[in-house]
């Protein structure tokens, strides 16, 4: 089963950000392995209905990340991306808190605090296994 | 041509009553709905009430067909065009007495990240010989012009050819040009629907390979000179055929009715019918109507492929006048 990508047009997040933070999601995850190739800029962008700018953005940032390189015509190659990349300081600070900013968002929303464990415990078995 | 207009009306009336069970589930009338409605009461008494409209309409037409039987001509027209008239007319009110019930698109879009090889079938080549093998057609009759017949046929009835042309240049080459621009137009729509189309790989193959036979038919088969080596004969049974084969692969691989198609949204769509979003990058998409695709009309492609499909009548009209 191919990997799916999914947005929200109506999400205040933009739609290449929320592009970019799928695939990026399936390429952590293994879904996406180095050596598939990723469909090409219009024939995503078609598939969403969104301006062929939007994924070709979202493209570009996977692409300075050092996870895909932009094939012309032809797709974006995932790259194998095994060797450490110097941990961006800014990065690694804002972690914390980005994470903390995220759970109270989503506490406000009313998510339950249950709720918010379970997908909390779920990454950290992940990221364990 | 009574009976023969007649059955034409009922098979226009069978397909016109048919047509809301090949749109998807979620659309009634070209107008988003949630899923199930047309099952509700409202749903249910909207597509009664289409088909009284549509079945009132016919009778009333086929009384007219009936009294207007001693002009063959016009039975068969008022017929046809009086059908698809009925139909419609039936289908546009239907569709305002739905639009209160419409509900907003689903914002969530969601496509594959599998890319597998996205090309007409049979690559470039195939895609560009129907023109090259207009132009050889062309050629050997300018070589074997002695050999085509004085008046050869141009149009074809049900008992075999019914309109003849003299030979001329104009009337030979202004054909090859008239079918040239023909098969352009399939080759263009069956790359579009390939690169430029919204529908799964599959259903968008299964339509570039109709339309690209097609293509391929416009450049063997037509203008049909007898006696050509490079002129297939029997051109209308083919394209028949061709098309018959094409609308059952279509119907088998789900263009259209298959749920959690893409969702746009009811204020795109002129009428129900026409298709037009600047935001959109798809050039082809699926119709609402049901069965069958459309054009994205704010993309110019859209109005060049109008402009080169009103080209050929006038260039058939140009060389046998």
């Amino acid at each position: 089963m191919p990997p799916l990508l999914s947005i929200d047009l109506h999400a205040p997040l933009p739609a290449y950000r929320q592009i970019v933070d799928a695939i990026r999601t399936h390429l952590v995850n293994g879904a996406l392995q180095p050596g598939d190739l990723l469909p090409p800029v219009r024939r995503l962008a078609i598939d969403l209905g969104v301006h062929f700018n939007t994924v070709a953005d979202a493209y570009r940032i996977l692409a300075e990340e050092g996870w895909l390189d932009l094939k012309r015509r032809r797709g974006a190659l995932v790259l194998a991306r095994t060797a450490p990349r110097p941990i961006d300081p800014a990065v690694a600070a804002s972690f914390a808190r980005r994470l903390r900013e995220l759970v109270a968002e989503v506490r406000a929303a009313g998510v339950t605090r249950p709720r918010i464990l379970r997908e909390l415990r779920l990454i950290a078995k992940g990221l364990e296994s | 041509m009574l009976l023969f207009s007649l059955t034409h009306l009922l098979l226009i009336a069978l397909a016109g009553s048919l047509h809301p069970r090949w749109s998807r589930p979620d659309l009634l009338f070209a107008v988003t709905v949630p899923a199930g409605f047309r099952h509700t009461p409202p749903g249910r008494a909207l597509l009664r009430r289409y088909r009284v409209l549509g079945w009132a309409g016919t009778l009333l037409l086929a009384v007219a067909v009936i009294l207007s039987s001693n002009q063959p001509q016009t039975t068969f027209a008022l017929a046809v065009a009086g059908g698809a008239a009925v139909w419609l007319a039936a289908f546009l009110l239907s569709r305002r007495a739905t639009l209160p019930s419409a509900v907003a698109p689903d914002s969530l879009r969601t496509a594959s990240l599998a890319a597998p090889p996205d090309d007409v079938p049979g690559g470039i080549l195939a895609l560009l010989a129907p023109l090259l093998i207009l132009a050889a057609r062309a050629l050997e009759c300018a070589l074997r012009w002695d050999e085509i017949p004085a008046r050869f046929p141009i149009h074809w009835g049900l008992h075999g050819p019914d309109r003849w042309t003299a030979k001329t240049p104009q009337a030979v080459y202004g054909q090859f040009a008239a079918f040239a621009l023909l098969s352009a137009v399939m080759l263009f729509l069956a790359w579009a629907t390939v690169h430029r189309g919204r529908a799964g790989h599959r259903s968008r193959r299964i339509g570039a390979a109709g339309l690209m036979a097609l293509g391929w038919l416009f450049a063997l088969a037509f203008p049909p000179l007898e006696g050509m080596a490079l002129s297939l004969p029997y051109a209308p049974f083919l394209l028949l055929g061709v098309t018959a084969v094409w609308l059952v692969a279509m119907v088998r691989s789900g263009w259209g009715t298959a749920p959690g198609g893409h969702p746009t949204a009811n204020e795109h769509w002129r009428l129900g019918l026409f298709y037009w979003n600047p935001d959109d990058p798809a050039l082809i998409l699926e119709k609402r109507f049901g069965l069958g695709w459309t054009l994205n009309f704010a993309h110019p492609a859209s109005w060049a492929v109008l402009a080169a499909v009103a080209g050929v009548p006038l260039l058939l009209h140009f060389a046998v006048s």
